[in-house]
This record gives structure tokens, C-alpha cells and sequence, in this order.
């Protein structure tokens, strides 16, 4: 949008350009990102935030499984076997999740090695061990070591009692790949949002690192949530609750308070 | 005790992304990833920077007041963004575009390597430009926006936002002509 005072813009200049330039100007709108690019981008938004991954619109390679879908159902409409379809769709449907799946897992292991390693995690939802309390395995928490010196800026709190080393499930197995020095901010916030659901010891170690790589960072906030939730996971309570009433403090107002009552509550 | 919570459940986290933020995200994701492109972000890099975009976004939607549009408004979040990314990360988008002409161009058609040629031009001109200067002219000439919007999104005046304009427009002409310079030639 132009107002009355703006300049003109170089391309309504016409004549007196470059003829380059004026290629230039005219292609500039035909640069823009893949429903691929945008799908990733979304994802990766999503998970940092810890919200479960957005429904994608079916992808290009999915059309195969689509018409599988309907191959599927017509045969059974067209042998009259309503019970057929029934029990033929939801298997022809599970035939496109899996193929989405895969397609968008090669998307992922096909990443620039420079890029976040969090995405790698997004797809790869291996059951959590059955037997899982995880809180089963946490030692009793100091309270009044934890508690006595509230501070979102501190470091985390250590468990009285080292903590034998855990049979990591698959899912945070993954996520606890080698960590490079060169993740940025985001990307270390998603790998602890990711290891949260499996592993929420090893997330409230990523949120450590964090706050020791970026003290200053832009995602203090979300860092904090983080730590948090892994807090209730783990079941200190407590501890959880205090922090809680120090991000009230520090960040008054935050677009996160909300969610930070419902998980002390 | 802390055990009072042992085996419990964990409350059920509430919807985080509200409809609003979506929507933004809808409207808005296409021409953040331009505009990180345009701001010097290497390729590879957009769709991790776009993700701090948009999660600025989300914890400041609460804040927007409506003053400036909503698109200059994160223009002004791709802007800062951006540039904490090329502080943080020197010399990547050189390193990318030194490649891609390394490529060579899959184009058969005179016209569309031209095409292709200004466009890079045009690029190599903006990211070798002062930041600021840079940022008005994106989203001034590229990006469409009125000046006002703007200075808004830059948090600049207005004023500044003019010759800021100016002074970049006249980098990209003399880039363009210097360009074409030896053609005309004999």
C-alpha cells in the first residue's frame, strides 16, 4: 500500500531503469516458500510450543494411498458388504497415515545437517515404556533446598540423592543425540520440549544448558514453562510451584501464565 | 512431600495456540519466509529463524495494539530477528550464494537466465548493503508496504525512513547500471 507522500517505487519508474533491474523487480514475487517449506516451518513453531503437531494437508506422494482408499471402498460398496467397508476404510486410512508418515520422516532425515535436530524427533512417537511412572525412579526432593532459594535464574535444582543412571526410552533416546555447539536457542528449547513426554529429567538437563549457553536469551519464558512442566512430570510439586510464582514475577503478563496455573494447579 | 503427586496425571495443558495465532501463522508464514530470504537468512536457515519468528509472534500478539498493521508490525519482528541471526552467523549467506553460482543455472531460455541473473543481482546488492538501509528498501520496494508502515515496523521516523529509502535506492540503481555498464559498450 503507497500514500500520497510515499516516493515512487522503482518498478512504476519503468523507462529510466536498468533493464536488469526491472527483471529483477518484476520476479520478485516468484520467490516464495513450498507448502513443503511452510508444513516445516509449522511444525517446527508447534513443537517448540509444545503443542502436538498440526494435521497437514495430504502431501503429494499420498494420492497412491488415496486411491488405494477408494479402491478399497468401492470394492466393498460394490459387494454390497457394508461391514467390508467399514472394516476396509479405517485400514486403507491407516495406509495413508503411514505413508505420510514415511514421507515426511524422509522430509525430516533429509535436513540440512546445519539445521535443528528437535524436528527429528516430531514424527518418531515410540510408545512410552508401559511400566513408565516415571516418577517412580525420582529420589525425594530436598524441599527446603529447593524451595528456599526460588530463582528462575538459578541453576536448576539437583536431586539430593544422585540419580542412577536411567534406562532412557526410545523416544528421549533419540532426542539426547549428541548436542552441537552450534544449536541455537530454539533449537535446544525443542529438543527439551521434545524430551519432555518421555524423559522429563533429561528435559529439565536440556532447559539447564539452556539457561547456561543463553542466560540472556530471547526464550527465557518458554524455557521456564519447560522446566515447569518437567517439574510436575516428575512430580516435584513444590518445587514446581514456586517457580512458577517467580515467573509470574519476572515475566507479569506473559502470554505463558495461563498455562503455568493449569500445570501447578 | 513432593510424593503427593506421585502417579498423578499431569494437569491437561491448556490450548496454547489460539485460534488468532493461527491464523496469523496462515497468513502471515509465506511472506515471513520472503522476507527472512531477502533480509540475508541463508536458505537453509529461514525455516529455524522463521520458527523464532513466530514465536515472538505468539508471545507478543497479546501485545499488539492494532497501531501498526499487522503485517509491518511482524515485519519489525523479521527485521530484528534477522539481523541477531547474521550477528550470529557471519558470512553464511555468502558462503550459500558463492555456491549456488558455483551451480551454475538449470535454465535452456536466454530470458529466464536473466531472470535469474537480476534476481541474484539484486539479492547480492541487498545483502551487501548497510542493515537498515536494506531493511527499508525490502520492505518498501519489495515488500510493498507504505513508508509509514514502515518506519513503524523498523521503529524508525518517518523522516528517517525516507532517506534511509533514498540512499538505498541509490545503491541498487548504481549496482544495476554498473552491471550493464560493459554491454553497451561497443
Amino acid at each position: 500500500m503507497s500514500q500520497s507522500n510515499d516516493p515512487p517505487r522503482l518498478r512504476t519508474l519503468g523507462e529510466g531503469l536498468p533493464e536488469l533491474l526491472t527483471h529483477a523487480l518484476g520476479a520478485v514475487h516468484d520467490d516464495t516458500p513450498t507448502p513443503h517449506d511452510v508444513n516445516q516451518m509449522r511444525h517446527k513453531v508447534w513443537l517448540a510450543l509444545g503443542l502436538p503437531a498440526p494435521v497437514l494437508p495430504l502431501p503429494v506422494a499420498a494420492p497412491a494411498a488415496v486411491a488405494k482408499v477408494g479402491t478399497v471402498a468401492a470394492a466393498a460398496s460394490k459387494s454390497g458388504s457394508a461391514a467390508l467397508a467399514w472394516i476396509a476404510l479405517p485400514l486403507a486410512i491407516s495406509g495413508i497415515g503411514a505413508a505420510v508418515f514415511l514421507q515426511q520422516r524422509a522430509h525430516v532425515r533429509a535436513e540440512a545437517p546445519g539445521s535443528s535436530n528437535a524436528v527429528r524427533t516430531e514424527f518418531q512417537k515410540t510408545p512410552r515404556p508401559s511400566s513408565l511412572p516415571e516418577v517412580a525412579n525420582v529420589p525425594p526432593v530436598a524441599a527446603s533446598v529447593a524451595i528456599s532459594v526460588p530463582s528462575a535464574t538459578r541453576a536448576l535444582p539437583v536431586p539430593a540423592h544422585p540419580t542412577p543412571p536411567q534406562a532412557v526410552p526410545t523416544f528421549g533416546s533419540e532426542v539426547s543425540m549428541a548436542p552441537m555447539h552450534t544449536e541455537s536457542e530454539v533449537a535446544l528449547l525443542s529438543r527439551a520440549q521434545a524430551a519432555l513426554a518421555g524423559n522429563p529429567s533429561q528435559a529439565l538437563s536440556i532447559a539447564g544448558e539452556h539457561e547456561h549457553r543463553f542466560p540472556s536469551g530471547t526464550f527465557a519464558q518458554e524455557r521456564e514453562v519447560i522446566v515447569i512442566q518437567a517439574l510436575v512430570r516428575l512430580g516435584r510439586t513444590l518445587e514446581a510451584r514456586t517457580r512458577a510464582e517467580h515467573f509470574h514475577m519476572l515475566f507479569p503478563g506473559s502470554a505463558h501464565g495461563r498455562r503455568v496455573d493449569v500445570l501447578v494447579r | 512431600m513432593p510424593s503427593e503427586n506421585l502417579g498423578a496425571v499431569p494437569p491437561a495443558v491448556p490450548r496454547l495456540i489460539t485460534p488468532e495465532f493461527d491464523a496469523v501463522f496462515e497468513s502471515s508464514s509465506r511472506f515471513v519466509w520472503r522476507v527472512l530470504a531477502r533480509l540475508g537468512v541463508a536458505r537453509a536457515d529461514i525455516q529455524d529463524v522463521g520458527q523464532e519468528v513466530f514465536m515472538v509472534v505468539h508471545r507478543r500478539l497479546q501485545d499488539y495494539d492494532g497501531r501498526a498493521s499487522l503485517q509491518s508490525w511482524i515485519y519489525g519482528i523479521c527485521v530484528r530477528i534477522a539481523s541477531q541471526h547474521r550477528r550470529r552467523h557471519p558470512g553464511r549467506r555468502e558462503t550459500e550464494a558463492a555456491s549456488l553460482l558455483e551451480q551454475g543455472v538449470p535454465c535452456h531460455q536466454e530470458r529466464d537466465l536473466e531472470h535469474v541473473r537480476a534476481q541474484r543481482l539484486l539479492q547480492a546488492t541487498v545483502d551487501a548493503m548497510d542493515q537498515d538501509q536494506a531493511a527499508v528498501f525490502v520492505l518498501y520496494e519489495l515488500e510493498e508496504l507504505s513508508m509509514s508502515e514502515v518506519s513503524s515496523a523498523l521503529g524508525c521516523p518517518l523522516q528517517t525512513a525516507y532517506s534511509r529509502h533514498y540512499a538505498a535506492r541509490k545503491v541498487v540503481v548504481l549496482a544495476f547500471q554498473h552491471q550493464e555498464q560493459p554491454k553497451r559498450q561497443p
